[in-house]
């Protein structure tokens, strides 16, 4: 939230009141144009004849700020338009305000974005997901009964009615190992698809949208399958699963700020290190902890990290919307998401969600607040 | 577990999927002494039923013409005493659960499936049908035994009159 209102005076100064607003004057649109790049104001204030060439170009924008024209009244695209500056104030006060909403408004049209990615990439996960069954099903079979047969080929080749010359031919003894080796490391392949398309829809749970007695370590098993690619040999999972109950929520929106804290644990370790996740019961609340011996983050940082927006990843890498949903996704399940850090240890979140969660608001209002 | 040494157990598999009909048909092949019939589809697979006794019947849920229940709620009404076990993906689980109830389904399994779960299950599937067929058995036996010893009492109570 703008503490303080950044006005640009485009073209002369028609009197802006000093109110403690930071003010920035622009003499004509080149420079005004600048300097809207650059920082954009809150509030624009400008004269009839600039106002003309600026309006036709901020109406495109639906972040662009609020329009004044001071000295006429034909511009009904503008934010208002006054006669005297004497009603400069109380138009900039409103002007303001609008700017608060239009920011707000903003954070939640990027949310829903993101959750519509989120639902549609989903959705294509558990289709994937459901469609792979029967492929990855016939493959684990035949890999076992190549197995199988691979034994019963053994049992004949040892057998009486296999001559000494065939049996001890090293052509045959080297393409039975060779079989013998790709047939174990195909069953150990299958077996591994298995278990990610298992957990992909698991974590997807499409067929589950709603809220349903949770169990918290099915879901952390199965997001920590799908991070594992992150983890692989460089970074130490320690799991210290206690004793606690089934929770209420929305599962798949659970598995999202799972998944998002472990990328972040994962990436915040340069080289090796380790990961501890541990769950506990703390009276009427149930306690994931989420623990990385990375980087850290500066305190600076730390209360901004739920921030829409704020990323320490490059353009492209990061799109500083991952914790801020996450935030947002505890707070509906009026739960608490903490953090403590310290720069060159590491990083604890700390994600506490009501075991017995009453689902007062009503969907629609979700998207209000 | 106790193999039928009497005759040859009749497996009917019915999936669209050509691939897994070739997969469990070569598994229970090199595993078993059962005569395996495949079937493309739900239709082929009621003309097969109509044509034999078939012992076990294993179905997958999602097909073309008609899902795996009605399938399989159609050979019960051919084959009462056959027994019934729905392949299904695991978004059709609770469909699958219901219908253990509904059609009498002996068990459900999962795709993707592990072969030694599905051998342990056709096995034991197999133990209760011969052991249902054994009791049917004994129980005919009783009654004719029963009923010849009526036939002696009626000759007896007539010897006497």
């Amino acid at each position: 939230m703008p503490e303080s209102l950044k006005i640009l005076v485009v073209g002369g100064d028609p009197g802006v009141p000093q109110t403690g607003a930071e003010i920035r004057r622009a003499e004509n649109l080149e420079s005004a144009r600048k300097v809207y790049r650059e920082d954009t104001p809150d509030a624009i204030v400008t004269t009839p004849d600039l106002a003309r060439q600026l309006l036709p170009e901020l109406t495109r924008d639906p972040d662009a700020p609020p329009v004044i024209v001071v000295g006429s009244s034909s511009f009904p695209d503008a934010f208002a338009c006054v006669s005297s500056t004497a009603d400069l104030p109380a138009w900039l006060a409103a002007a303001s305000r609008y700017r608060r909403l239009q920011t707000e408004q903003k954070r939640v049209r990027e949310h829903l974005v993101q959750q519509e990615k989120m639902a549609a990439l989903g959705a294509l996960v558990a289709g994937i997901a459901h469609d792979m069954h029967t492929p990855i099903g016939t493959i684990t079979s035949n890999s076992d009964i190549l197995g199988r047969s691979l034994g019963r080929l053994r049992e004949l080749i040892a057998g009486e009615c296999c001559p000494e010359s065939f049996r001890s031919h090293p052509e045959l003894v080297r393409v039975v190992k060779i079989v013998d080796e790709i047939t174990k490391v195909n069953q150990l392949a299958s077996d591994r698809i298995t278990s990610i398309v298992r957990s992909l829809r698991n974590f997807a749970r499409l067929d589950e949208a709603e809220v349903r007695e949770t169990n918290l370590h099915e879901c952390l098993e199965s997001t920590l399958t799908l991070v594992h690619h992150e983890l692989k040999n460089r970074i130490a999972l320690r799991k210290e699963f206690g004793d606690i109950p089934p929770v209420r929520c929305h599962p798949n929106q659970i598995n999202q700020v799972f998944m998002n804290i472990l990328v972040n644990a994962s990436h915040a370790i340069q080289g090796t290190g380790a990961i501890t996740v541990r769950t506990f019961r703390d009276g009427e609340w149930a306690k994931v902890q989420i623990s990385d011996t990375g980087s850290g983050i500066p305190k600076e940082n730390l209360t901004r990290i739920f921030e829409t927006g704020f990323t320490t990843k490059g353009a492209g890498v990061g799109t500083g919307l991952g914790l801020a949903i996450c935030a947002r996704i505890i707070q509906d399940h009026s739960g608490r998401i903490d953090v403590e850090s310290e720069v060159g240890r590491g990083t604890t979140f700390t994600i506490s969600l009501p075991i017995e969660w009453k689902t007062s608001q009503p969907e629609s209002d979700d998207r209000q607040s | 577990m106790t193999d039928n040494p009497e005759r040859q157990p009749v497996i009917l598999v019915v999936d669209d999927e050509e691939m897994v009909l070739v997969s469990i048909k070569s598994f229970l092949m090199l595993e078993t002494e059962y005569d395996v019939v495949t079937c493309n589809g739900p239709a082929a697979g009621l003309e097969a039923v109509r044509d034999r006794t078939v012992d076990l019947v294993i179905s997958d849920y999602l097909m073309p013409e008609m899902d795996g229940i009605s399938f399989l709620m159609q050979v019960k009404m051919l084959q009462p005493h056959s027994i019934r076990i729905l392949l299904t993906g695991y978004a059709d689980k609770e469909n699958a659960i219901k219908a253990i109830n509904e059609v009498g389904l002996y068990q459900y399994i999962e795709k993707p499936w592990q072969n030694a779960d599905l051998l342990l299950v056709i096995k034991n599937g197999l133990e209760k049908r011969f052991l249902i067929e054994k009791l049917q058995q004994k129980i005919r036996e009783v009654q004719m035994a029963q009923e010849s010893l009526q036939e002696i009492q009626d000759q007896i109570v007539k010897a006497f009159m």
